[in-house]
């Protein structure tokens, strides 16, 4: 159903909502998703705007990851939100992907992520209606990794999802909202989370915050992350480093944003408190393109965003 | 999925086109396949390779990826828009002048996200070139040819906007 209204939106059954549709339309292809009940949200007028009101920036869901990654008030504001979007997947695919839809993206794995064909020859695992992990097979769930650049970046400045669910209207964390996602995701679609996010708040920076974005990917366009870092310092609020594409959901590095306080703390001593942190955190696993091995040798890519400590980068 | 139909209209080309769909179509299978333009190519069919690229409401997408009835209203230009043999399109004419063509498969995608690079940014600098190709694979021609053909292109354009050559059939 192509909805313009919320009251359209709101009146099926067993939705799942597209926004921009580019993260689903791989998976349905490949039979991996088997959704029966596709709502397209994003002609709805509630899912869009970009403004700041009342201390925070409102991002409508519907909102194009370009149209973010270039508005002024995002870059200038929120410059790991806009520098996130804009290192997503390519321009054709920023063109149309809604941020809504980036945070409710599946999660990826090289079992699944993969023709039916393909798929034949293994026993299904947990995200097709099995009960196994081909990943790591004694594990009680799907240890598949979300990916999304933006989330790192909404996790960043402590932002919260206006979600409908079940016909209640609530503000949640979006920690909370993609841990929630993260978990349904890793089993088939029948039992994924019926959460329309209708937009996204973030409190504005104080004075002399300086934040940032960085991405690792083999290919700087199309290529998902192997790697993403978020990092925020030099304002009256705590620092705070928060990590993606190494676990099920971003990480919050709470060691390594208590090490950043310090300002006497060299650059070497920070990205050791981030490997180690990371170690304990991330739960890397065989990935198309890198061996948990060598991802482990990416967490040192802190240091990308490191100049932000002296207001530089 | 399932097989609920609906009925789309779409500014094809300038033209109004109206067809019946079915939910999970892709607009790539539209085209190609309803409207029987085969310019846009499937390529990975997974939007990774830019092959499908098509303009919608002025923006390049990867047609392979972009719902059917999510285009439902919306403006598409197709490489089959865009010029014709006798008039072709100053990117067209371009990419063979610099020779930025071998199989030529991925040959319409790149043109159709050079022409919404150069609609919105006539003049663009080597690095925004870039960045606007960077979701468009060549497997053999390689890009340095590919750029050449867009600086060619962005000149002959730039002149038609300021009325040096008069206005392009």
């Amino acid at each position: 159903m192509l909805a313009k209204t919320m009251e359209e939106i709101l009146r099926a059954e067993h939705p799942t909502y597209i926004g921009g549709g580019t993260d689903i339309m791989p998976l349905l292809k490949n039979h991996v998703r088997n959704d029966q009940d596709l709502v397209f949200v994003s002609e709805v007028p509630d899912l869009h705007g970009i403004e700041e009101k009342e201390g925070y920036l409102y991002l409508g869901a519907g909102e194009r990851l370009y149209d973010i990654s270039v508005n002024d008030l995002v870059k200038e504001k929120w410059p790991a939100i806009a520098q996130a979007a804009g290192a997503t997947a390519s321009p054709q695919i920023r063109n149309i992907a809604t941020v809504g839809g980036n945070i409710m993206q599946d999660r990826r794995c090289i079992y699944f992520n993969q023709s039916r064909y393909w798929r034949s020859g293994l026993p299904l695992c947990f995200k097709t209606g099995g009960k196994v992990c081909l990943q790591i097979p004694n594990s009680p769930v799907c240890r598949a990794i979300y990916y999304s650049d933006v989330a790192t970046a909404l996790m960043l400045y402590e932002a919260e999802a206006e979600c409908v669910e079940n016909g209640q209207r609530s503000w949640v964390p979006v920690a909370e909202l993609i841990a929630r996602h993260s978990q349904a995701n890793g089993l088939a679609c029948s039992q994924h989370l019926p959460v329309l996010v209708v937009r996204f708040r973030a409190p504005v920076p104080p004075e002399g915050e300086r934040s940032g974005f960085y991405k690792y990917a083999m290919r700087a366009t199309i290529d998902f992350p192997l790697i993403n870092f978020a990092l925020r310092c030099g304002g009256s609020r705590p620092a705070r480093v928060v990590a993606g594409a190494v676990a099920p959901e971003p990480v919050v590095l709470e060691e390594t944003a208590h090490m950043l306080e310090n300002s006497q703390a060299a650059d070497e001593e920070i990205l050791a408190c981030c490997e180690g942190e990371l170690k304990k955190l991330a739960k890397p696993i065989k990935e198309a393109c890198i061996s948990p091995a060598l991802k482990r040798g990416l967490y040192q890519y802190l240091s990308f965003l490191l100049p932000l400590r002296k207001g530089n980068g | 999925m399932t097989d609920k139909q609906y009925q789309i209209t779409l500014k094809l080309n300038g033209q109004t086109r109206s067809f019946e769909v079915e939910e999970g179509e892709t607009l790539l299978h539209v085209l190609r396949e309803r409207a029987g333009l085969t310019g846009a190519k499937k390529g990975c069919d997974l939007g990774e390779c830019g092959a499908c690229t098509v303009i919608l409401d002025g923006r390049a997408v990867n047609s392979c990826c972009v719902f059917a009835v999510s285009a439902d209203g919306k403006q598409v230009e197709t490489i089959e828009g865009i010029g014709s043999e006798e008039h072709p399109h100053p990117l067209q004419q371009a990419f063979m002048d610099a020779g930025a063509i071998q199989c030529g498969f991925c040959t319409p995608g790149m043109i159709m996200a050079a022409k919404a690079l150069l609609d919105r940014n006539p003049h663009p600098t080597r690095e925004e070139v870039r960045q606007a190709m960077s979701g468009n694979l060549c497997r053999c021609t390689g890009y340095e040819k590919i750029e050449q053909a867009i600086a060619m292109a962005a000149e002959v354009v730039a002149s038609y906007a300021e009325g040096k050559e008069g206005d392009r059939a």
